[in-house]
């Protein structure tokens, strides 16, 4: 945007004679639409969007129906796309697909929320005290650089074989990312607008909430989006030892049975469901903030 | 007299590179009513004044007080607006002010109808209105700022300049105001206080508010202050 000159002095009350270098104040009625039609509407606009994503899709199954019908590989290593499209249709009808995806869905949504609470309660701590986080700073740098899946053996020995061993490292691996989004978000709040803030004599507490909280909220959308994909890549990792449900186990149980076409419908139902928690993310952040999203976002 | 600051012997160093380089020193300052500017070249102190008048930084020494019912409002050098708020939330912020109050305060700064755009939305002199209408959110009886039009284009800043003489007519409040523009200063100024070397070097009022508005400069006073700012150099 740039500035524009004002030809002469305006009286008070005149109307700002800028005014062709503004976009129209954002209308309060489209904030309300019907939440039906935003989503019809998101739906349509990603599949108009994604129009190079299904070429390249039509490409590789092209490729594989054709390996498979040229029988280079065996149908036991490699099964053809309409025998994985049956086993989807079968697991799909039968209901065993819904049950492990929400047995993971579940787990990511539990690690997610806790690990968001941990990083939250680490950020606010190293803004308001940072002598204490200057003590725990070097031990989130080692955690950062151990893979949380490297701690599933002792996790079990630790926890067992139930659902904790597989909470603990969804929690490890969305923490981390996310901690240093929010830490980063709170911390980097510029003494210009602190200082309105001293001006107008706020309390430390005002000043918290209501300059560096919703100065950081960017960075910890942003840090939340990347965690959640971290937190679902870790937890089909996780469901792969000692798992009774969920898409992890999934693929494993049917890699022991040699059944390659289950395999890739859990290996489908992974990216697919990671991609749409993505955009619902992007979509509800996109609805609600009203700056500081850029085309990431889109 | 009404709202202003009084200032009596006021020290204040700042630590550079291990030893204390001295900013202000020693400065006695009554502000009277009107529109009174602090006027000195880059690094005289100016700016640290009003911060401490307006208690943003402590003083190692001396006397500050600021007269009158204690509401004062600031003007920075930027508009530092929060930019996740609309411009009359702006207005309104930290206070307990409804949504009409501050579209009443856009309208008096040109604003009306611009209540919900967001600073981004918004150009640079439509911003440095919405952080003027803030400073007057809370009825200020004195209004500090910090060389408040330095950062904006020449017709720009001289249709600010307007501005903040109508309000400050309108309203009545008491400014205290810092530049380096000589030219700003005669032109806003009903009282110049030319600082330098942290001390007042000359304390100059204005006729500007006994004869219709003008550009033209008092050239007997202009060259005054020239001269005590040259002799300081010299």
């Amino acid at each position: 945007m740039t500035q524009t000159a004002d030809a002469a002095p305006a009286p008070v009350g005149a109307p700002p004679p800028e005014a062709h270098d503004v976009a129209a104040p954002t209308s309060g009625r489209a904030l309300r639409r019907p939440v039906a039609r935003t989503v019809v509407r998101a739906l349509v606009r990603a599949l108009v969007g994604a129009r190079y994503g299904v070429v390249v899709t039509v490409a590789v199954v092209g490729l594989w129906w054709l390996v498979c019908a040229l029988r280079l590989r065996s149908a036991y290593v490699l099964p053809s796309p309409g025998r994985v499209w049956s086993s989807a249709v079968a697991m799909t009808a039968s209901g065993e697909l819904a049950e492990h995806v929400l047995a993971s869905v579940g787990r990511v949504l539990a690690g997610f929320a806790i690990a968001f609470t941990v990083a939250s309660a680490v950020g606010v701590l190293a803004l308001l005290r940072p002598r204490m986080y200057a003590y725990l700073s070097p031990a989130l740098n080692f955690l950062r650089n151990v893979p949380p899946l490297a701690l599933i053996p002792l996790l079990i020995l630790w926890f067992g074989i139930g659902e904790t061993p597989k909470l603990v490292v969804i929690v490890l691996t969305a923490f981390v990312p996310m901690s240093m989004s929010i830490t980063k978000g709170l911390r980097s709040c510029g003494q210009e607008l602190l200082d309105v803030g001293t001006s107008l004599h706020f309390s430390r507490g005002r000043t918290f909430a209501l300059i560096e909280l919703p100065h950081a909220l960017p960075d910890v959308l942003v840090g939340m989006r990347i965690s959640l994909g971290y937190a679902w890549r870790a937890l089909v990792g996780a469901e792969m030892f000692a798992a009774a449900s969920g898409l992890g186990y999934l693929i494993v149980d049917a890699g022991h049975m040699s059944r390659a076409d289950r395999v890739i419908v859990g290996v489908v139902a992974i990216g697919l469901v990671g991609v749409a928690a993505d955009r619902l993310f992007a979509l509800v952040v996109r609805r609600t903030l009203r700056w500081g999203i850029d085309d990431s976002w889109r | 007299m009404t709202a202003g600051a009084e200032i009596a012997n006021l020290h204040k160093s700042y630590g550079l590179r291990g030893r204390a380089v001295p900013v202000l020193t020693g400065l006695d300052f009554v502000q009277r009513d009107g529109i009174t500017v602090v006027l000195g070249p880059s690094g005289c102190g100016k700016t640290t004044l009003l911060r401490i008048v307006a208690g943003m930084e402590a003083p190692d020494d001396g006397v500050v007080r600021v007269r009158g019912d204690g509401r004062t409002g600031m003007v920075f050098q930027e508009p530092r607006l929060m930019p996740w708020l609309s411009a009359a939330q702006n207005v309104a912020f930290g206070q307990r002010r409804r949504r009409c109050e501050s579209a009443g305060l856009l309208a008096l700064v040109g604003l009306a109808g611009f209540e919900d755009a967001l600073p981004h939305q918004l150009s640079g002199g439509m911003r440095h209105r919405v952080a003027l209408a803030r400073a007057l959110a809370n009825g200020p009886s004195l209004v500090l700022a910090d060389e408040p039009f330095a950062a904006l284009d020449q017709d720009t800043r001289e249709d600010m300049q307007d501005l903040l003489l109508d309000v400050q007519r309108t309203t009545g409040m008491n400014v205290l105001l810092v530049t380096h523009s000589l030219d700003e200063a005669l032109y806003l100024g009903d009282r110049i206080v030319v600082l330098d070397g942290g001390r007042i070097a000359a304390d100059h009022s204005s006729p500007r508010n006994a004869g219709p508005r003008t550009r033209e400069p008092d050239r007997r006073l202009a060259e005054l202050i020239r001269a005590t700012l040259q002799r300081k150099h010299s």
